[in-house]
């Protein structure tokens, strides 16, 4: 790394006030870093996490942390919920790591910590042909291959199922889980969830007739305690399945609310 | 109204409670208390797939329940004993108080076996309808296995805060 010739990075002996804020967002800082057109090296601590980002004519141009430079770092920073964002005399790199535009970062950021905020279960094995896809707000499921007779109406998925912030990772407690395509196929799976999988497709399938015969509309999941088993079945917004069990103690409700159910 | 019919009226202290109904082992009827709509002949489908539905949980041991969540409607089962209590709701029924009507309508029905039996097929609120499906043979196979497998005191599904 090299001093860059024109950088005021760490300059605090500049002209200019400090400030000390307190609930401003790591966003906007780097807001106001760039609509500033500032080339400075910020240094920004959360916790244990130590991170470096480089303004240079109002654009980020350069990150790093203990583990990453360039756009990853930058966007693990972004991540970040806390900590301190302070100017300092870091040295500059021999060239700029990052060409994406600072709205670019945020927004990538943004997307990124939504996305992890909707993860419901996590499902390490996917199978070679199955796609993962984010678990969404549950989609109410119909019987859309049984005969006409017996037609069930599809309705959107709640309106309001925000993205539940700061909350236990969801999902804790889940010992098994298994995704499934509409056909039946396993896309997915949690643990050893062969048994399982069979039940999420049936038990999905018998709930859907029983509410249509009651007239109970469509259906949005299946909750059972058995044995000292809870299962949770419920359909995603693309049609896939999804079966989840956990122990008859652990409580589901903040996976509930994240769904929305 | 026979006298399960009668215990099932209890359900209807909790709010959005619309009605419920009785199923044997193997999902006949043996007794409800439902609006008028819910005429008798739905339960010649719907009686066997929740009994089956049950089955494929595998509750040898201990208490089941299912808490079915549909758009605007909630449909609890509860094995008690042999048979299995199913009760109506609207979706935002107050989980505890119902699973504490549920716990007491469950224990009535497993201390008074022989009362199930001489008030099957009866229906409480719908006098012009008729419980056909419950048949003698079901009716005994549900008492003689009553009691097996008791009920859950504690939590079921979709709990309400």
């Amino acid at each position: 790394m090299k001093d860059h010739p024109g950088s005021s990075a760490g300059s605090t002996n500049e002209e200019g006030f400090s400030a000390n804020l307190t609930g401003a967002s790591l966003p906007d800082l780097v807001q106001m870093e760039c609509l500033g057109n500032s080339t400075v090296v910020v240094r920004v601590v959360s916790g244990d996490d130590e991170g470096y980002l480089y303004f240079h004519a109002g654009q980020i141009v350069h990150a790093m942390t203990q583990s990453a430079l360039g756009e990853t770092a930058a966007l693990e920073i972004l991540d970040w919920n806390r900590g301190s964002f302070e100017p300092c005399r870091a040295g500059w790199p021999s060239e700029f790591t990052i060409t994406k535009p600072w709205q670019a970062l945020v927004m990538s950021a943004a997307a990124a910590r939504d996305e992890a905020r909707r993860k419901v279960v996590d499902f390490p094995r996917e199978r070679a042909n199955g796609t993962a896809t984010t678990p969404r707000p549950p989609k109410p499921i119909t019987s859309s291959s049984r005969p006409p007779a017996h037609r069930s109406s599809l309705s959107p998925p709640p309106a309001s199922t925000p993205p539940q912030s700061g909350m236990a990772p969801s999902g804790a407690g889940i010992e098994r889980a298994v995704r499934l395509g509409a056909d039946g196929r396993v896309v997915s799976t949690r643990g050893d969830a062969d048994e399982l999988a069979a039940m999420t497709a049936y038990a999905l399938r018998v709930s859907a007739l029983v509410g249509d015969e009651l007239g109970m509309g469509d259906l949005r999941a299946v909750e059972s305690i058995s044995g000292g088993v809870r299962r949770l079945f419920y359909a995603e917004p693309d049609g896939k399945l999804v079966g989840l069990e956990a122990r008859a103690e652990v409580d589901l409700g903040a996976l509930r609310e994240k769904l929305g159910l | 109204m026979n006298a399960l019919a009668k215990t099932l009226t209890g359900l209807r202290d909790v709010d959005e409670v619309q009605g419920s109904f009785l199923l044997s082992a193997d999902g006949t009827l043996l007794a409800r208390d439902l609006p008028a709509v819910f005429h008798a002949e739905l339960f010649a489908d719907v009686g066997p797939r929740l009994a089956r539905l049950l089955d494929s949980f595998d509750a040898r041991n201990g208490a089941s329940t299912i808490a079915m969540r549909f758009t605007d409607h909630k449909l609890h089962v509860r094995s008690v004993g042999a048979k299995l209590l199913c009760v109506l709701s609207g979706a935002a029924v107050n989980g505890p108080a119902l699973r504490m009507a549920m716990n007491l309508v469950a224990r009535h029905i497993e201390s008074e076996p022989a009362q199930t039996d001489a008030g099957a097929g009866t229906l409480s609120r719908d006098p012009s309808t008729s419980t056909s499906s419950a048949g003698p043979s079901s009716t005994s196979r549900a008492s003689t296995s009553s009691g097996s497998r008791g009920f859950e005191p504690s939590a079921g599904p979709w709990e309400t805060r």
